[in-house]
């Protein structure tokens, strides 16, 4: 385990094909899973994931591999710069990301993405979530009251 | 042979970075992602989020997220007589309400805004330097205290009161601030006078110690700059031909003194804490207040050196008679105004060994400030 001669191939959704360091792939729980108990050689297919994201996923775990076994000299706070650089992109990648990292069972990656979507939220009036998501308000105004007054202290310090 | 990865069955995944900003929405990521996105922010945050959307409202009320907010060990803590319907409304509950534990030593509440715990130890959990000595310490039950018993100071030259908690009881990444709540009628003697020592710290290693005054109108006076008059209830050293010293307003500000708390009692700082979550061992805080010497002989009233403590052995009890630390002013106060010096100290005279009372009820660990972590 762990041999960087071990290549694992990936097949994305968009047909394209990866081979990447076994060291690497595993860092998906899912590929572990399927590299563990599928045939050695053969190709995983990775139906749910287009090639564009699984690139950016496979960065990511090639980053946090390299720096975990010391092949890279990245303090952690560079890391956790990379990691935030990692993550300004826009809100559909974000949340491909999101799903990739949630099917791939990643679990750094999952924390990561969400908590930048989180930071997107937190603190902010509904209207401006609405607004920052593109969400629709589908409240009748008496529902939206009730749930307005059952949560009363959380908007206390908002006057929204 | 092929392996396949194609666990998402909502059909949104596999189009990929290529499409347009707007295509593929908060919403449409699978609800345990959306619970996952809500459980980094705050309580506060995801109460907000229920008026954004109805599909939000169930995301941001969902068990998986709240129970990312309740203490990792909440369920050891609950009595098996509560039930809740759900983690949202056992969290609000336990920010609403505290819950004794402990054998009713302890109580534990949340702080609503981070969720970090926030614990009250009963008097009968601190170490009262001889608490357990009726000449200089009574127990007594208050019902404005959640405890069943305070301890009320009847006098000691030796005041010290210690309280300990271990640290793995406080929540990580947690800015603790403790404090002695208490309970003083106006001008108990001594606290006056005697600044005490307080500290907080790592039991066993040498806490940063701060000086404090426990008497609540003695910080008013220096707030406010009032020049004490002295007159009638309040007016002890008067009637004693004493003058109190004035003392310049020591550098440190408004934590050198007691503060009214919304539930009527006083509070003291005694130092700040913060948990990082590695530390092992218990917290201890404490207050010492030994300097002043022994002064007290129950006849020796014109004793040049101030009382430390001299309290009420009486039953009835005299609110603090200052608005600032009680709701209700007595009845008395209103009608008296006015009425001659005399009639006061014969109404002083009358009182003289009734008026203090100083009640310990607890120690209290509060939340300074406590970030929620990606690493919890």
């Amino acid at each position: 385990m762990g041999s960087t001669s071990t290549k694992i191939k990936l097949r994305t959704s968009d047909q394209k094909v990866f081979e990447v360091e076994e060291a690497v792939a595993v860092q998906s729980q899912t590929i572990k899973y399927f590299y563990e108990n599928g045939c050695p050689g053969s190709v995983i297919h990775v139906h749910s994931v287009s090639g564009d994201i699984l690139s950016k996923i496979l960065d990511y775990c090639k980053k946090h591999v390299n720096s975990a076994a010391g092949k890279e000299d990245i303090s952690p706070e560079e890391l956790y710069e990379w990691d935030a650089n990692f993550v300004k992109v826009d809100q559909n990648t974000l949340f491909d990301l999101i799903l990739a990292a949630n099917c791939l069972k990643i679990e750094s990656l999952l924390d990561l993405t969400c908590q930048t979507v989180a930071n997107m939220i937190k603190g902010k009036r509904p209207k401006e979530i609405r607004t920052t998501f593109n969400i629709k308000n589908d409240y009748t105004p008496e529902a939206e009251e009730a749930v307005r007054r059952e949560n009363k202290w959380a908007f206390d310090m908002l006057g929204v | 042979m092929k392996s396949e990865v194609s666990e998402m069955g909502s059909g949104v995944g596999g189009g990929g970075g290529g499409n347009k900003y707007g295509s593929l929405n908060l919403t449409d990521l699978p609800q345990d992602c959306i619970a996952t996105v809500f459980s980094f922010t705050s309580p506060r945050d995801a109460c907000r989020l229920s008026l954004v959307s109805t599909t939000f409202k169930s995301a941001s009320e969902s068990d998986a997220v709240w129970e990312s907010f309740l203490p990792s060990d909440h369920q050891a803590s609950i009595p098996s007589s509560l039930s809740f319907s759900s983690k949202k409304e056992l969290y609000l509950s336990l920010c609403e309400n505290h819950i004794l534990i402990d054998g009713g030593r302890k109580s534990l509440q949340l702080e609503r805004v981070s969720g970090k715990k926030v614990y009250m130890l009963s008097a009968r959990d601190l170490f009262i330097v001889w608490g357990g000595t009726p000449t200089y310490w009574r127990w007594i039950s208050l019902p404005e205290s959640r405890f069943e018993e305070v301890a009320e100071l009847i006098n000691v030259c030796w005041l010290e009161i210690r309280g300990k908690i271990a640290i793995s009881m406080l929540s990580p990444m947690t800015r603790y601030k403790a404090c002695l709540v208490f309970k003083a009628t106006a001008g108990a003697y001594g606290f006056d006078f005697q600044p005490a020592e307080v500290s907080v710290s790592i039991a066993g290693a040498e806490g940063c110690k701060r000086t404090v005054y426990l008497d609540a109108a003695r910080g008013l006076r220096q707030r406010y700059q009032i020049v004490p008059r002295r007159i009638g209830l309040f007016s002890r050293s008067r009637f004693l031909g004493l003058q109190a010293p004035v003392r310049p307003a020591p550098a440190g500000g408004d934590d050198q003194y007691p503060k009214t708390r919304g539930d009527g009692w006083l509070e003291i700082e005694l130092g700040e804490f913060f948990n990082d979550g590695a530390i092992d061992g218990e917290l201890e805080m404490s207050v010492m207040e030994v300097d002043g010497g022994w002064s007290h002989c129950p006849g020796d009233r014109n004793s040049a050196v101030p009382l430390k403590f001299a309290l009420d052995f009486n039953r009835q009890r005299l609110r603090p008679t200052c608005g600032y630390s009680s709701k209700r002013t007595p009845k008395r106060r209103g009608k008296k105004r006015g009425v001659g010096k005399k009639q006061k100290n014969v109404e002083w005279k009358q009182r003289e060994n009734k008026l203090y009372q100083v009640f310990i009820n607890s120690g209290e660990i509060q939340v300074l400030a406590g970030e929620r972590s990606v690493n919890g």
